[in-house]
């Protein structure tokens, strides 16, 4: 039961958001019976214009356009496997030529989990009781932090609860809170934010604290499903609100936002449509499209029935289909594959869905960083992850399959956000910063808190393997990683790109 | 927030030094924490290390290319009116 202070917020705040609504300047862009028509006039599609869409993609991948909705649909509706082997292939070699054999790790922290919503697939809603839910504060925060930072993390996801103790004014606070920490070499250089749709005056003072991106989940774009899912009366509820969240973020000037589906709620095929009809939208209003994309599909949660009998549950095969699906009809966005996974999947999505961005050494308790050796917590958990491993151990399998892991963050130090930082994802060359960055990155890991068995690897394969391919792909860099190499090894740190 | 003849205003002015000083790239972009926010430029990108400048409080210029001391204490100082200028806009609610 909501206190009569939560009760209060909560009617005030669904007021001023159906005012909102009423007065949306936006065009809605989720017309699911389009979608559906669009899905089912491409059945028993030729074999020769799948391939021909498949080739499309990868000559888009230069330019960065999407593929529009009807091939998609074509390629969804496939089951021939030399087309899906093409898919895959092509996936992985798009996200190769746009951010090259990279990826970037990141951890999220759960900072909040008191909800005032009451959504079905959510351990932390509010009538759950067999969740506890807490809200960290700032000593609490740093602690977590510090945890997180000796593990040798640089970047990651704040995630918080919809309720007045978890606001704008304290998720600005915690920010800063996060951004102040240092532990020996470690800090975090950039914190992403995953919340609640916002007001614009409280974008912009979220925005004001140095974000890197902001992230908002639709869960559902069909709008029936939407409804089940989302009680009416709680703020969850308010489709548009929710589905303009991100319109609105670039509209108080964040210019790096993230869109989501929570596979499992709804037929996978109308999510993945409606998330490229989402990111074909963002670029319409504003020209910058989504700067990743994420795919959680839905596992099991405490006293959440539905996130284990959902009759739209995906199996491995359609998710593996759908994150390379992801790769190529927007093949400039980051793709996020999340530990939800268990450790094989990921290593076999990552290699044939053209990943670019996974969480690894993850705890999502709150206050789990503290506790790094437990590694699930289920009754302080909105869901329970698959894939407990050490972030050390994550670098070493990533190493072993011929990857760079980096810890960058540079982009958005060096002022290449949203405008300035699109047409080098669009152009397929910021893979030229990406390497760099990730050489130097991976070398401060490798420095300060790398296992011997990381250390071996990184410095006699690793390494040399991308500093030889910044020298053969970018030469007027090449002398400068080196030159930051050895500073790195003199003991100066955040040296970037 | 930047307005329209604003951000035109500094890509004129981003171009006009590409321009005079030979440079490849420069832009105007915004301290936010550990964030450098675009705010408006000119050129290409080279993939050659970006140099910074810090114009005031909250502004900040990158640039591709190669900037003797002299040239950067002079752009500096000639840029000075936009960076207030800057900095008066984007403190507006």
């Amino acid at each position: 039961m909501l206190t009569e202070k939560e009760n209060t917020w909560r009617d005030n705040r669904l007021e001023q958001i159906r005012q909102w609504e009423q007065h949306c300047k936006y065009p809605n862009f989720i017309d699911d019976n389009l979608i559906w028509t669009t899905i089912n006039q491409q059945t028993n599609p030729d074999k020769q214009k799948a391939f021909d869409i498949v080739a499309k993609a990868r000559d888009n991948s230069s330019s960065g356009t999407m593929l529009s909705p009807q091939d998609v649909a074509v390629l969804m509706n496939s089951d021939d496997p030399e087309l899906w082997d093409a898919i895959f292939e092509t996936a992985n070699w798009i996200k190769r030529h746009v951010y090259g054999n990279r990826i970037v790790l990141f951890a999220p922290v759960y900072v909040s989990s008191p909800c005032v919503n009451n959504c079905a697939y959510c351990g932390f809603r509010q009538e759950n009781a067999k969740v506890k839910k807490s809200t960290l504060n700032m000593d609490e925060l740093k602690d977590e932090i510090t945890a997180l930072v000796d593990t040798g993390h640089k970047r990651t996801i704040l995630v918080y609860g919809e309720h007045p103790l978890s606001d704008a004014q304290y998720i600005c606070q915690t920010i800063e809170t996060v951004y102040t920490v240092k532990s020996g070499y470690g800090e975090i250089r950039r914190a992403n934010i995953n919340a609640a749709p916002m007001f614009v005056p409280e974008y912009k003072d979220i925005r004001s604290a140095g974000i890197g991106t902001y992230q908002i989940f639709q869960e559902t774009y069909h709008h029936d499903t939407y409804k089940k899912m989302h009680p009416k009366g709680t703020l969850k509820g308010e489709y548009a609100w929710r589905l303009f969240g991100l319109h609105r973020a670039i509209e108080a000037g964040i210019d790096d936002v993230a869109p989501g589906v929570l596979f499992g709620l709804y037929d996978w095929r109308f999510e993945l449509l409606a998330m490229l009809y989402h990111a074909m939208a963002l670029e319409k209003e504003f020209g910058i499209g989504p700067h990743t994309m994420s795919y959680p599909r839905m596992v099991s949660a405490v006293n959440t029935p539905l996130a284990d009998h959902s009759r739209y549950l995906v199996s491995d095969n359609d998710f593996k289909k759908l994150v390379a699906l992801i790769r190529l009809m927007c093949p400039y966005t980051g793709s996020i594959l999340t530990a939800r996974e268990k450790p094989a999947m990921r290593h076999e999505v990552v290699k044939i869905g053209g990943v670019s961005q996974m969480d690894a050494g993850t705890r999502i308790g709150v206050g789990g960083y503290g506790q790094i050796k437990q590694e699930n917590m289920p009754d302080k958990q909105q869901f329970i992850i698959n894939d407990p491993r050490s972030l050390d151990d994550f670098v070493l399998a990533l190493c072993q399959q011929g990857y760079l892991p980096s810890f960058c963050t540079a982009g958005y130090r060096e002022g290449r956000t949203g405008a300035n930082f699109m047409p080098l994802a669009k152009q397929a060359s910021v893979k030229n910063f990406c390497i760099a960055n990730g050489i130097l990155t991976f070398k401060e890991y490798l420095l300060d808190y790398a296992s011997p068995k990381v250390k071996q690897i990184g410095n006699e394969v690793v390494i040399p393997t991308f500093a030889k391919w910044i020298q053969q792909n970018v030469p007027q860099l090449a002398g400068e990683v080196t030159n930051k190499l050895k500073m790195e090894e003199h003991q100066q740190r955040d040296q970037h790109f | 927030m930047l307005t329209p003849q604003t951000k035109t205003a500094l890509e004129n002015t981003a171009k006009n030094i590409c321009r005079q000083h030979h440079l490849s790239q420069f832009y105007f972009a915004q301290s936010l924490g550990p964030r450098r926010h675009y705010l408006a430029g000119y050129g290409q990108q080279t993939f050659n290390p970006a140099q910074h400048l810090t114009l005031s409080e909250n502004v900040v210029v990158f640039w591709q290319g190669t900037l003797p001391d002299q040239a950067r204490t002079l752009i500096k100082q000639a840029l000075r009116p936009i960076a207030q200028m800057i900095e008066r806009e984007i403190s507006m609610p």
